[in-house]
Formats: structure tokens, C-alpha cells, sequence
């Protein structure tokens, strides 16, 4: 097993199976293009902090089996399945995932920003507006009242 | 044949063996030798009588003024004598035909020579070659790279057979040199090209460029002389020639020679102010930094310097340092320190501002005794005093930090200086009996107060960054208790000299009234947030800062709202619509990512009951707003009655309208299950609807999937719409499902019309329309073909003729076995016929109406 070296913004170092890190594309670019010398250097991700990386290395080697999964295209009105594995990760504060969002983001792990957009999706849909206001603690930038107008026509 | 021999004879001496084909060298060689046996023979004496003679390499010469040149080298060959050569193209003639051009550059002068080829084989090469030499001359050597420079062209510029060319160029004595593919210098220089730096003077000379020397050449091949005219001409030509040369020589050969400039690279040391140099800005905006560290090059060479700069907070690494020229950086350093001088007066002046305050505050407290006695008080009424000062400060600060977030802090403090030294001066004018007014003059004191104690720490907080901050807000807050300990000297002891409490409150406001002059002259007003490079805020009204304090989530971070819109959009992408409604309700980032054009590409038009639900109305409005964005539509209903079909045509009209008046261009088109012959027999809006809906598809010119099974048209309609689809985008459609598209069961398709769709992937059919002819318009690209039979249908014969008419049609896919699917019941990988056979046998009589067959074809 070839193992890589992430380094995290707080200069602290994880240990993780290639072949896992590759499920990143961003890292799987980083592995494949440039000569990082896999027993020697460290890959460093300077904008991922520690706690932030450990559940995205946790999910990722818990889900390195499985088939990249296919868009959805049919819209419905009930949640989307989530589960249970991923259910528990995402019993975490909203600020986490959101921060773990950002990072999946920028590490280009596709299932991992959807499974964030299917969860956040999921409380959007069982949430009214004013629980959404309070959920996800939005500043008040107020929308413009021809917009609301707009979009309430609808 | 002597270069054969002097080869042999070579490969005999040395014990190195030459192989293979004549170079050009041995060819050389080989002609040197024979042209001294030829003068050896016939020219025993060494000389020729009436020419001066001369001997090079064992070979007499004829002696002339070309051996004397100065001139380098290259200067002596005629033009193209040695010669790059490229392909270039394909270039694309009218008649969508390829063709390529051959460049033909010289070495030495950069002419260049096009010639057009229609293919690349070599033949034509050749000839492109041919025709170069016989215009141009022919050169003694040929630089070419072996094709791999334009990526995409590669494999065809392979096929050229340049062992073969080379070959026959070596016959002709070409050398032929082939360079790295990096190296194609080659194609990189145009005839008209300027080759010296074109000056703006319009009376300065011409600038040279290559088509000059090509034109010389042309003009000295005309050799033909004899009459006086000629030879003046002549002359005059010959000079231009030589004024040519000294020009090219003077002008374009010293620029040849580079000279590295020199670099002014001096030692940098941490702390230096260096501008950073930004490719995207202009150099007047480019950020000063000062030095924190200074991180090595591999080579040594201080490239990286890491500096916070005042526009960025971060520190940053900026690898292209150049440091300002001497006088800049003086300049600059200079400025900082003056910054700096105006910086502590200015803190001074704060200084002094709240000594004074104090002083008076504290001076009253200090007389307090004789206020009470004067005035003939008790103690409640004399701690009132104090009261309201306080509470008046208490009102006022708020007010004050309001203000001093949008407007001058300098005037504010200036007036509210000014204020306090006339509130505190009149106040030691109050007459015995008037205790009231005296009251009410504190409490303008504490008004007064309230304006310089909110806003100056933010004035020293903005003036100074980090570690000044601190020291310029301790010196400001020192001044507090300095001024209430000499408050208590002062008050007292002036109230003693001067003989009077009031003389104690007199003193102070010309303090007061210097520190006004001293912050009008001495402050500047700085940036709010100055020193943590912050862009200036455009001040907020007044009603929404207020709603914005009573709005709960004031404090609350505006993480989610900021979420990138990649991510915003994938979430919406999972919301149906009356969540992304409710969602984009939220905040207006969120409202932005609604009108994110990816996430109205599918839209749904669907009625499923008897009236016209909001979700037909939601659709049409999304057509209305959205629709230039919409790729997919599907109409459907289900259960409608005829006043609901009525409607549903309305809206349906409304709907393509709408959608044409967005310029959408649908990608998918599904309309099914309208059962026209069933369920608008007798409506009189089905010619429109039909009309309508054929000219919607005549607009849409990108469809590639259309799906209008069970749409049970008459004869006529369904020939009309199916005109209209191959009209838009026959050869583009690549699924096309036209399952119970026809009310009729014959085999009515229109051969030419179902021609146009050649490009098909997946077709369904009703089996009792299919003929051969019509297979055979399904195109050759065919890989998914479904039949629908019904029950009557499935003869075994019937279907053996199908799939032997069937199979022409897509020859490239090989019918080698057929999976049979049965809505019933299924079993994979049956013979189809066998299958049916063996269905018809057993459960003819439990089989349903219809059922439908699937025939995969396997490749």
C-alpha cells in the first residue's frame, strides 16, 4: 500500500492510502502531475485546517469502494436518501459542514459536496422560512423587495 | 559515380565503413576532384591569359572583387540558399476542401515563400518543392522538423514520406536537415516584417525587411544589358544595392549581437519598502511592501520576498520583487516618517484634548464643597450634579458613535470640543439662585464629553496598526487619571488664588479651546479601518441600519449566504420548485443562485387533473422568465376532461409561444400520451394545437432526443409534424421514439422524410408499421431499435421478415442474438423467435392487449 502525507494548515500530518487520495481530484492532480515524491514529501493543503480534514479523510477511506454515484434527475418533494453511515457523519454543527463543504469544494470530491447538497437540500426541504432564517444564521442582507415580488409571483 | 568510387576507396583506407545512401559532402568532394582533373588537364601553366588567377583548395579560381568581401559569410549566398521548411493549415477552401501551405523561410535574409499543396502526401510536397526551386533557385541545404509541432496535425504530417523526399532532394544535391520540433523557428518570420525597430520619424528611411532583398534579387537576374539606359539603370541599381547592404549591415546585424542588460539587482534587506510588481495593475497602483524576509531562489538570487503590504493585511510572498529605483524608495521612506511625525502630534492632541476634560470634571469635584455652599444645597441635590452629567453621557455616547461612523470624526470632535469648553464656561456664570440652569449646563458638559471620548480611540485605532495601537490608545487612556489628579490640584488650588469655585471651571475650556485648534489643523482624517487596509464603506441609511438592529440575527455570520456558487447551485439543483422558492426567499445570494440558469434546463408541463393546477401556471411562468434556459420539455396529462383539454391546448399554445418569443432551443422534446384521435376527435382547437406544435418544432434546430409516442395522430397530422422535425434537425436527432405515433397501423412512414433522420441511436416502432423501406431510412448508426407488437402481430414469419429487413439497415451492428422482454413475463437471452413461438403456444390466450418487444442489437 502507498501511503501519502496530507499536511494541514495547522502543520499537522495524516496518513492516507493513495489510491484514497485519489478520490480527490484536486490531490489526484497533485499526485499525477507534479513529482511530489510520495515517501519523502508531504502534500500540503494550506487552506484545510485539521479538524476540517479529519472527517473528509474519515468519509473518504469509509467510502473508498464505492461506485461514483449518478446525478439525480428526477426532483421530488421528499427528502433524498442519505445513509446511515453518512447520516451519523453528518450529525455535526452546521459551521462544520460547512467548512467541510468549502474544503470538498476545493479538493474536488464530487460525492462529498453532493452528499453536503443533498443534506442541506434535505433540511431546506423540511425547514419553513423562518427556520431556515434561524438554521442557517444568515446575515439579514435583505432581498430586494421586486426580487421577493418576483419570486413569490411564481 | 566518382563519389561511389571515392567512397570505396575511403571505406578501403579508414577503418570506419561508410553505408548507405551519398551524402552531399561526398558529392562535394567528389566534384572537387573531378574539377581538378579537368584542370590539370587542360590547364597545365596554372593561368588563363587576360584573368588573374588565383588557387583555393588545389582549385584555380577566377580572380574577382566577390573574394576580397568583407561581407560575412551569409551575406555572400543569394537569397533562399538555405531554406527552412514547415507545413502550415489546413486551411479551409470554399468548398470545405483542405489544403496546407508549405513555408519556405530563408536562413539568412527571413524571406519567406508560400506554396499551396491540396494534400499532404508526398508527391505533392514535391511538387510544391519543384515549384519553389524553379522560382527561387535551388538551395543547398533544407532545415525541416519532422511534423510534431502542431499537436492535433501530428499523424498527418507523418504521412508524408520524408525518407523519400530526402532521397530525391539529394539527388538534386539538398541537404537535408531535420531539427528538433521545439526548434521551428522557422515559420515564425513574415516577408514584410520589419527587421530593425520602426521608428516614428516619418523622415527617417524605410525600414528594411525581408521582401526587400527578394525583390534585389529578382531585379540582378535581369542581366541583359547593352543600351546606355540599361546600364544607368543598372549602376543606379547596383547602388541602392550597396546602400541596402551597408544599411542591413549597420542596422539589423548589430542588433544580432545581444547584449544582456544590466540587471540592477541590489541587496535586499528585510524592512526595505520595495513596490510589488503586479501584472494586472498599473505600475502608479502597484502596492508597496515592506520586507518581513527574504526567502532564496535555487539559484541564490534573492527572488522571493515575503512583506505585508498596507492594501493586503497578509503577509504574501511576492515572487517578482523590483525595488523602486533609489530616489523612490527614499522618497518613500521619507513620507512614512512624516506620516509618522503627524501621527504623534497628533496623539498629542488627543492628549491634551482629554487632559483638559478632566481636568475640569475633576476640578469640579474638587470644588464640589464650595458648590454646595454657594448654591446652599443638600446632599441629594448636590449628587445630582454628577448624576446628570453621567446620564447624560450615557444618552449621547451612542449617539456620537453613530455619527462618527459616517461622517468627519474630525469636525465632531472639533464641535463637540467646542461645545464642551462654552457649556463648562458658562456654567461658572450661573447666578446663586438659578441652581436649575446649572444642572442643565452639566448635563450639556456631559454631552460635550460623550463626543471626544467615543470617537477619538477610534481616530488613534485607525491611525496606527498593530503594535502601535496599543501604545497610542495607552498613552490616550494615561491622560484620564493625569487629568483627574491635577484635576484636583488645579480646580482647587485656582478656586483658592482667584477666590472663587468658578474660577476653577473657567480655567480649563482654554485648554479646551487649543485642543480644537490643535485636531482642525494638526488631524488628518484618517480611512475608517485605515490600518487594516480596509476599502472605504459607503455610509447605510439610516432606516435599515435601525431595521437592521431590531432584525434579531444582527450579529449572525453570513457564512451560509456566502457559499460559492457552485455549491448553491448544486444544492438548488436537488430542491423541487417550491423549495427553491422557499430557499431563494431566504437572503439575496441565495435568490441569486434561483435565477442560475442550470437549474431551470428541465421543465414540466403536466396536467393531472381536471383544472389547471398552480404547478401548469408555475410552468408557464418559468417559460416566461426562464425559458431561454429550458432544454428539456415534457408535456404529458393524464385524466383531463374535454373542458380541461380545452385549457390544456390554451396553455399549451401559450407555453410554445412563450417559449419561442426566449429563443429557447430545446436539446429533448418528450410530448406523450395525448391520444389525439381519441381525445380530440371532436375538439375543434386540435388543427391549432397540431399547427402550433408543428411550427414549435420547426424553430427547434438542436433537438436530439424526441419522444411522441402514444400520441395517436390521424394520417395527415402525423406526417405533417414529423415533416416539420426532419425539416429542423433530421440528421441531428438521435433518439427518436415514435411508439403508437400514428392512429393508423399501416406502414405509412414517408421513405423520404424518415431518410433525413440518418444519425439515429435508438428508435421505437410499431411493429405493424415497419417495412423494409422504412428500415432502411433508419440510418446505419442504429443500435437500440424497440418494437412495439401487438397481439395479432406476433407471427413468427411476420417477425423473421422483420428482422431480415431489419438488418441491412444497421449493418455495422451484427443482429447476432436478441434478448426478448416481455412486459409479462421476461426471460433474457431467448431467441426472439423462439421466444414469441413458444409464447404463442402457451399463453396466447393469458397474454395482455399488447406487449412489446425489445430488440437489442449486441455489437
Amino acid at each position: 500500500m502507498v501511503i501519502a502525507r496530507l499536511q494541514s494548515k495547522d502543520g499537522d500530518i495524516f496518513i492516507i492510502d493513495v489510491d484514497v487520495a485519489k478520490r480527490s481530484n484536486t490531490l489526484k492532480l497533485a499526485i499525477e502531475m507534479s513529482k511530489i515524491d510520495l515517501d519523502d514529501d508531504v502534500i500540503p493543503i494550506e487552506n484545510i485546517t485539521s479538524n476540517v480534514l479529519k472527517p473528509i479523510i474519515d468519509w473518504l477511506t469509509y467510502h473508498k469502494d464505492d461506485e461514483p454515484s449518478e446525478p439525480i434527475k428526477i426532483l421530488k418533494a421528499k427528502p433524498y436518501y442519505i445513509s446511515n453511515w453518512d447520516k451519523e457523519f453528518l450529525k455535526m454543527d452546521l459551521k462544520l459542514l460547512y467548512e467541510i463543504m468549502n474544503a470538498a469544494h476545493f479538493l474536488d470530491i464530487k460525492d462529498l459536496v453532493d452528499l453536503g447538497c443533498k443534506h442541506i437540500a434535505n433540511i431546506i426541504k423540511i425547514s419553513s422560512h423562518e427556520e431556515l432564517t434561524e438554521i442557517f444564521e444568515f446575515e439579514a442582507t435583505p432581498i430586494l423587495l421586486t426580487e421577493l415580488e418576483q419570486i413569490e409571483n411564481m | 559515380m566518382m563519389a561511389w568510387i571515392r567512397r570505396f576507396i575511403n571505406n578501403l583506407r579508414s577503418s570506419t565503413k561508410v553505408k548507405g545512401e551519398l551524402s552531399v559532402k561526398e558529392i562535394d568532394e567528389a566534384e572537387l576532384a573531378l574539377l581538378k582533373l579537368v584542370q590539370a588537364e587542360c590547364l597545365p601553366s596554372h593561368s588563363i591569359p587576360g584573368l588573374k588567377v588565383c588557387e583555393v583548395e588545389g582549385i584555380l579560381r577566377v580572380k574577382t572583387k566577390l573574394i576580397y568581401s568583407s561581407d560575412e559569410f551569409g551575406f555572400r549566398l543569394p537569397v533562399f540558399e538555405v531554406v527552412g521548411i514547415d507545413l502550415a493549415g489546413p486551411l479551409y477552401l470554399k468548398d470545405q476542401t483542405k489544403t496546407w501551405v508549405v513555408l519556405f523561410t530563408c536562413a539568412v535574409y527571413r524571406c519567406v515563400h508560400l506554396e499551396l499543396v491540396i494534400s499532404l502526401s508526398t508527391e505533392d510536397f514535391l511538387m510544391a518543392l519543384e515549384r519553389f526551386i524553379k522560382r527561387r533557385g535551388r538551395p543547398s541545404t533544407i532545415f525541416s522538423d519532422n511534423g510534431t509541432n502542431f499537436v492535433g496535425a501530428n499523424n498527418f504530417f507523418k504521412q508524408i514520406d520524408w525518407e523519400r523526399v530526402s532521397n530525391d532532394g539529394k539527388v538534386k544535391r539538398i541537404g537535408w536537415k531535420f531539427i528538433p520540433p521545439t526548434a521551428a523557428w522557422w515559420e515564425a518570420v513574415m516577408n514584410g516584417r520589419p527587421m530593425t525597430y520602426v521608428s516614428d520619424d516619418p523622415n527617417d528611411l524605410v525600414t528594411i525587411s525581408p521582401s526587400m532583398f527578394l525583390q534585389e534579387q529578382t531585379d540582378v537576374e535581369c542581366q541583359n544589358m547593352g543600351s546606355n539606359p540599361t546600364t544607368q539603370k543598372l549602376r543606379y541599381l547596383s547602388k541602392l544595392r550597396d546602400e541596402l547592404k551597408s544599411r542591413f549591415r549597420k542596422e539589423y546585424l548589430s542588433l544580432l549581437v545581444q547584449r544582456n542588460r544590466r540587471i540592477y539587482n541590489p541587496k535586499l534587506q528585510a524592512g526595505d519598502v520595495v513596490l510589488v510588481g503586479m501584472d494586472n495593475k498599473k505600475r502608479n497602483f502597484w502596492p508597496l511592501a515592506v520586507i518581513e524576509e527574504i526567502l532564496f531562489g535555487r539559484d541564490g538570487v534573492n527572488r522571493l520576498v515575503k512583506g505585508p503590504t498596507p492594501g493586503i493585511r497578509r503577509s504574501c510572498v511576492c515572487t517578482h520583487v523590483r525595488v523602486g529605483s533609489k530616489g523612490v524608495c527614499f522618497h518613500v521612506r521619507n513620507g512614512l516618517k512624516l506620516q509618522a511625525k503627524g501621527l504623534c502630534l497628533v496623539d498629542h492632541c488627543l492628549v491634551l484634548r482629554g487632559l483638559p476634560d478632566k481636568v475640569s470634571d475633576e476640578s469640579e469635584s474638587g470644588v464640589l464643597e464650595e458648590v454646595r455652599g454657594y448654591y446652599s444645597l443638600d446632599d441629594s441635590l448636590a449628587g445630582l450634579i454628577q448624576t446628570l452629567f453621567v446620564v447624560s453621557y450615557m444618552i449621547t455616547a451612542p449617539i456620537f458613535g453613530y455619527l462618527g461612523d459616517r461622517y468627519n470624526r474630525t469636525y465632531i470632535i472639533a464641535a463637540g470640543i467646542s461645545f464642551w469648553s462654552v457649556t463648562t464656561l458658562l456654567g461658572s456664570f450661573i447666578p446663586r439662585d438659578k441652581f436649575g440652569w446649572f444642572l442643565f449646563l452639566r448635563a450639556m458638559v456631559g454631552v460635550g464629553e460623550a463626543s471626544y471620548s467615543t470617537i477619538a480611540p477610534t481616530i488613534i485605532a485607525d491611525l496606527f496598526s498593530e503594535a502601535h495601537r496599543s501604545f497610542g490608545l495607552a498613552f490616550f487612556y494615561f491622560a484620564i487619571p493625569l487629568g483627574s489628579g491635577s484635576g484636583y490640584m488645579v480646580g482647587s488650588s485656582v478656586a483658592k488664588a482667584l477666590g472663587g469655585w468658578q474660577w476653577g471651571l473657567r480655567v480649563t475650556p482654554g485648554l479646551g479651546i487649543l485642543s480644537v485648534v490643535a485636531a482642525l489643523l494638526l488631524l488628518v482624517h484618517p480611512q475608517r479601518g485605515h490600518a487594516e487596509g480596509a476599502q472605504a464603506q459607503n455610509a447605510t441609511s439610516l432606516t435599515h441600519d435601525l431595521k437592521a438592529l431590531a432584525h434579531k440575527d444582527k450579529a449572525m455570520i453570513i457564512m451560509w449566504a456566502g457559499l460559492p456558487q457552485e455549491l448553491l447551485g448544486s444544492i438548488f439543483s436537488y430542491l423541487s420548485y417550491n423549495d427553491r422558492v422557499a430557499a431563494a426567499r431566504v437572503c439575496s445570494q441565495w435568490s441569486c443562485a434561483f435565477h442560475h440558469p442550470d437549474l431551470w434546463h428541465t421543465l414540466d408541463f403536466e396536467c393531472q387533473g381536471r383544472v389547471f393546477s398552480r404547478d401548469e401556471r408555475r410552468a408557464l411562468k418559468i417559460a416566461e422568465r426562464f425559458g431561454k434556459y429550458v432544454k428539456a420539455l415534457t408535456v404529458s396529462y393524464h385524466k383531463v376532461n374535454f373542458k380541461g383539454r380545452q385549457m390544456f391546448q390554451k396553455h399549451l399554445c401559450q407555453l410554445f409561444q412563450r417559449l419561442s418569443e426566449q429563443k429557447c432551443r430545446l436539446k429533448a422534446f418528450k410530448m406523450t400520451q395525448l391520444f389525439f384521435h381519441h381525445h380530440w376527435r371532436n375538439i375543434s382547437n386540435r388543427k391549432i394545437l397540431v399547427d402550433r406544435t408543428r411550427r414549435f418544432l420547426r424553430q427547434q434546430t438542436r433537438l436530439e432526443t424526441v419522444d411522441l409516442s402514444k400520441m395517436d395522430f390521424n394520417v395527415k397530422d402525423g406526417l405533417r409534424v414529423l415533416e416539420a422535425l426532419a425539416d429542423s434537425c433530421g440528421p441531428r436527432l438521435r433518439e427518436l421514439y415514435l411508439k403508437d405515433f400514428f392512429h393508423n397501423h399501416q406502414p405509412i412512414y414517408r421513405h423520404k422524410t424518415m431518410l433525413t433522420f440518418s444519425n439515429l441511436l435508438k428508435v421505437s416502432l410499431n411493429h405493424s408499421v415497419l417495412s423494409s423501406k422504412l428500415c432502411l431510412g433508419l440510418g446505419t448508426k442504429l443500435v437500440h431499435l424497440t418494437i412495439k407488437c401487438r397481439r395479432h402481430d406476433f407471427f413468427p414469419i411476420e417477425l423473421t421478415g422483420t428482422s431480415e429487413s431489419c438488418h441491412p439497415s444497421c449493418p455495422s451492428v451484427p443482429l447476432n442474438y436478441w434478448s426478448g422482454y416481455l412486459s409479462e413475463e421476461g426471460e433474457d437471452n431467448a431467441e426472439l423467435i423462439d421466444y414469441v413461438r413458444y409464447l404463442r403456444d402457451n399463453f396466447a390466450n393469458s397474454l395482455g392487449e399488447t406487449f412489446s418487444v425489445l430488440l437489442v442489437c449486441v455489437a
